[in-house]
């Protein structure tokens, strides 16, 4: 089994390397520098006298540096080392190492060290379906002290520049350093490698960090320190909760990103390592869960997708006016429209949940600046739900991808192309409506009457909306419910038939509150019912439908973000209980990945694993799993703004004895919430 | 194919563009051995002028580029991406500017339709 990469990041930059601290390529890992999709090192190899030494230790001092302690290889038996090797390294625009080599010997040692480098620029599109064909040319060239690595299609240019603090015998391959060290003696060197964009911001002239014990100064405006410092402070008898707590808040720390469409504007980026981008579905989704204790995230996500909302029809990017954005790159296969994602508009939930997040952030801040400012987009975004989502006027929100090549198939957060089928395992014909995409759209109708009467000054739109989300409601009770089988159907296909798995989409309705008051306890049941509920949450697919895989990616793994909406729709219609078990379940399995819930793991039954599985190529973190435990927190503490207060009504599992919560920011200023584990589960 | 002059000439006599509504800001495009046009923009009410003046945003490219990216044949985002345009001071005005060429082609797509 390999070894866990290290991976530092910052903004949309970002270094995965072995535990050495080098970096290779292989068909297995993604390690490389990366900035803006492209990858700007494919190979970055320390040798010392011929041999890569081995890691003693390795440490991510905090989200952007890391460091490794090394020593010479002496094969299986340990023999004292006659020298060690720190290489301490800080990401930003690049990155930034210190290498140091202390002999420990009282004779003098003389080494041959070299760094051996190279650049592959691939986009990353290319590094994660391993293709490498390259329209463009490579070149390399020896600069005075400094090696540059180059690629260059027609005006498109990108290269890595690496220079060295002292000097070294610089050829295209590489750095060599002849070191003579006395007794107890030290070397060192710094080594800059930067990510050189030709592009909308212009060259670079340095990485970020010039000392990597420099005072961290992310570009994302706020400090950690002050990051953490602003968010709620959490007490809890349960040390663990304590700890997932502070992960989740570093790691949302740690993923915002500037978008290049608005710099100056911090939003979370999805994932490490394959979605370091914006994705308007996570940022929409993360700042909800984040908003009682990082509320900034939801405002600038907020303006982010209303300044790139679509304008036009476009099939290629399966854009329409009104559309909200799903995905933005800016690697080489994306600048040539290889890829659409320029930005790619194939997302039929992003809409509504933009409408959504717009209300939920008025709600809780009062701060009505912004729903005023955005009332046109958020015009367009209901025009776009009437005009374009709803394809053939049925009433409900569909989708067929118009990019036949490079398009998403499901448009849906059950992105991936055999997330929707039938109990037998067969899929589902196009066009599709997701059940969750219409809670969704109900549950924005409903936010937005509010909205237009108390904002707008619009009580005709208002009546509107809340005459079409009844009717909408109506009709989904209908067309959706599966009597015999007493759920909601997964979607309905192109000939409006009930796509009959169980999912966990349910959750999402109870959530939307389009679930009719008497179908809601059958939902509820089978959420934390065996075919569902694994032990460490509820399955993405019941284990017994004909697609159900416990590994497979949307069919029957378990996603910590989808059970933080589970968790509070269930909480919403009442199941205090329910919601606390689902809830404490994903709580239970952070301990299992250093407190960090992963972007999924394996939906095998906790009866047979003790342990949560791992999802072989999950991303990690990833920003809606760091926003889960916060969502969670929420629903177990029952946390809601009504008025101008906060109303707080926990329930709480009697496995965590109590929780506080102290300062959590609001319309009402700060207010703190306690809450006694009373619930028996 | 027009060319950039006669594309700033055609907008100059335009006082009032509905879709830069809430959109205040200058620009100046910068039209590879060309010319410069000034266009200043407040609320939506627009002045052009051909002279080079500081503004917010700029944006240069040769005049193939500017027409193909004014006719919608080419985006104004991924040739940037290219390196065919560059874009310097603040890029969210620059996304009006797409905004509004991709709003115009949708309009125009419309009427034709």
């Amino acid at each position: 089994m390999r070894a866990k990469p290290v991976s530092i990041l910052e903004g949309d930059t970002f270094v995965v390397s072995d535990r050495r601290g080098d970096i290779s390529i292989s068909p297995e890992e993604a390690q490389g520098l990366f900035d803006g999709d492209t990858r700007y090192l494919s190979r970055w190899v320390l040798t010392v006298n011929g041999e890569q030494p081995n890691p003693l230790s390795t440490d991510d001092v905090n989200y952007f540096s890391s460091q490794f302690f090394l020593v010479p290889g002496t094969g299986t038996i340990y023999v004292d080392s006659p020298m060690s090797i720190v290489r301490q390294r800080a990401v930003g625009g690049g990155f930034h190492e210190d290498l140091k080599i202390t002999n420990h010997k009282a004779k003098p040692l003389d080494l041959d060290v070299r760094i051996e480098a190279d650049a592959d620029f691939a986009d990353l599109f290319q590094v994660k379906d391993a293709e490498f064909k390259r329209a463009g040319k490579f070149y390399k060239r020896v600069d005075g002290n400094r090696l540059v690595f180059g690629y260059r299609r027609e005006k498109f240019v990108r290269e890595t520049w690496i220079s060295s603090s002292v000097p070294a015998e610089i050829d295209e391959k590489g750095f060599r350093f002849r070191i003579h060290l006395e007794p107890h003696g030290e070397w060192r060197t710094s080594l800059d490698v930067l990510a050189a964009v030709d592009g909308t911001e212009g060259a670079k002239s340095k990485p970020k960090y010039k000392d990597v014990h420099d005072t961290p100064t992310p570009n994302v405006g706020m400090s950690l320190q002050r990051w953490m410092a602003s968010a709620p402070q959490l007490h809890s008898s349960w040390a663990d909760l304590e700890k997932i707590y502070e992960r989740s808040l570093v790691d949302l720390a740690a993923l915002r990103f500037f978008s290049r469409y608005t710099p100056g504007e911090a939003l979370p980026a999805a994932g490490l390592p394959w979605f370091m981008a914006l994705f308007g579905r996570d940022s929409l989704f993360t700042s909800f869960q984040a908003l009682p204790f990082v509320p900034d995230l939801a405002s600038t996500t907020l303006r982010v997708l209303a300044m790139r909302q679509g304008t036009r029809t476009d099939d290629f990017r399966d854009e329409e006016p009104g559309k909200i954005l799903h995905e933005a790159r800016w690697g080489e296969m994306t600048a040539f429209e290889e890829r659409p994602h320029s930005p790619y508009f194939g997302a039929s939930d992003a809409t509504p949940l933009f409408l959504v997040l717009m209300d939920e952030f008025e709600r809780w801040s009062g701060n009505h600046e912004l729903v005023t400012k955005f009332q046109a987009e958020a015009r367009a975004a209901l025009e776009w739900i009437d005009e374009y989502g709803d394809r053939d006027d049925d009433g409900y929100v569909e989708y067929e991808r118009r990019n036949k090549q490079t398009g998403i198939e499901n448009q849906c957060w059950k992105d991936s192309w055999d997330s929707i089928a039938y109990s037998d395992g067969t899929l589902a014909s196009y066009p599709i409506a997701t059940c969750e995409i219409q809670g969704y759209v109900y549950d924005a109708k409903r936010r937005c009457a509010r909205l237009a009467r108390e904002f707008w000054g619009d009580s005709e739109l208002a009546n509107r909306l809340e005459k079409e989300a009844a009717e909408l409601k109506r009709k989904f009770n209908r067309d959706f419910w599966i009597p015999e089988k007493q759920f909601f159907a997964l979607a309905l296909d192109g000939q409006k038939r009930k796509v009959d798995s169980l999912t966990s989409n349910i959750g999402h309705l109870l959530w939307s509150g389009i679930v009719d008051e008497d179908k809601a306890a059958a939902c509820a049941k089978h959420l934390v019912g065996p075919r569902l509920f694994s032990g460490w949450g509820v399955r993405t697919m019941a284990d017994d439908e004909g697609s159900y895989n416990p590994i497979g990616y949307h069919v029957g793994t378990v996603w910590p973000f989808d059970n933080s909406f589970v968790a509070l729709g269930l909480r919403k219609y009442g199941f205090k209980k329910e919601a606390a078990q689902v809830a404490l379940a994903n709580l239970e399995a952070a301990r299992y990945f250093q407190h960090r819930l992963p972007e999924a793991f394996a939906g095998y039954s906790r009866t047979e694993t003790n342990f949560p599985v791992e999802y072989p190529t999950a991303c990690s973190p990833q920003a809606w799993s760091a926003g889960a435990p916060l969502l969670f927190l929420t629903t177990l503490l029952g946390l809601e703004p009504v008025g101008g207060r906060l109303l707080v009504d926990p329930a709480v599992p009697k496995s965590i004895e109590w929780i506080e919560l102290l300062g959590i920011p609001g319309r009402w200023g700060r207010a703190d919430a306690f809450a006694r584990g009373l619930v028996d589960l | 194919m027009p060319t950039a002059r006669e594309v700033f000439q055609q907008h100059k006599v335009q006082e009032y563009e509905p879709l830069l509504r809430g959109v205040t800001g200058t620009y100046l495009f910068e039209i590879e051995g060309v010319g410069y046009w000034f266009l200043s923009v407040r609320d939506g009410a627009i002045r052009i002028e051909e002279v080079q003046h500081h503004a917010d945003c700029t944006i240069s490219c040769n005049e193939p580029d500017f027409i193909d990216i004014i006719e919608g044949r080419r985006s104004l985002i991924t040739a940037a991406m290219q390196g065919r345009v560059k874009i310097r001071g603040d890029i969210p005005l620059a996304q009006k500017f797409h905004g509004l060429v991709s709003a115009m082609i949708e309009s125009k797509r419309q009427e034709a339709a």
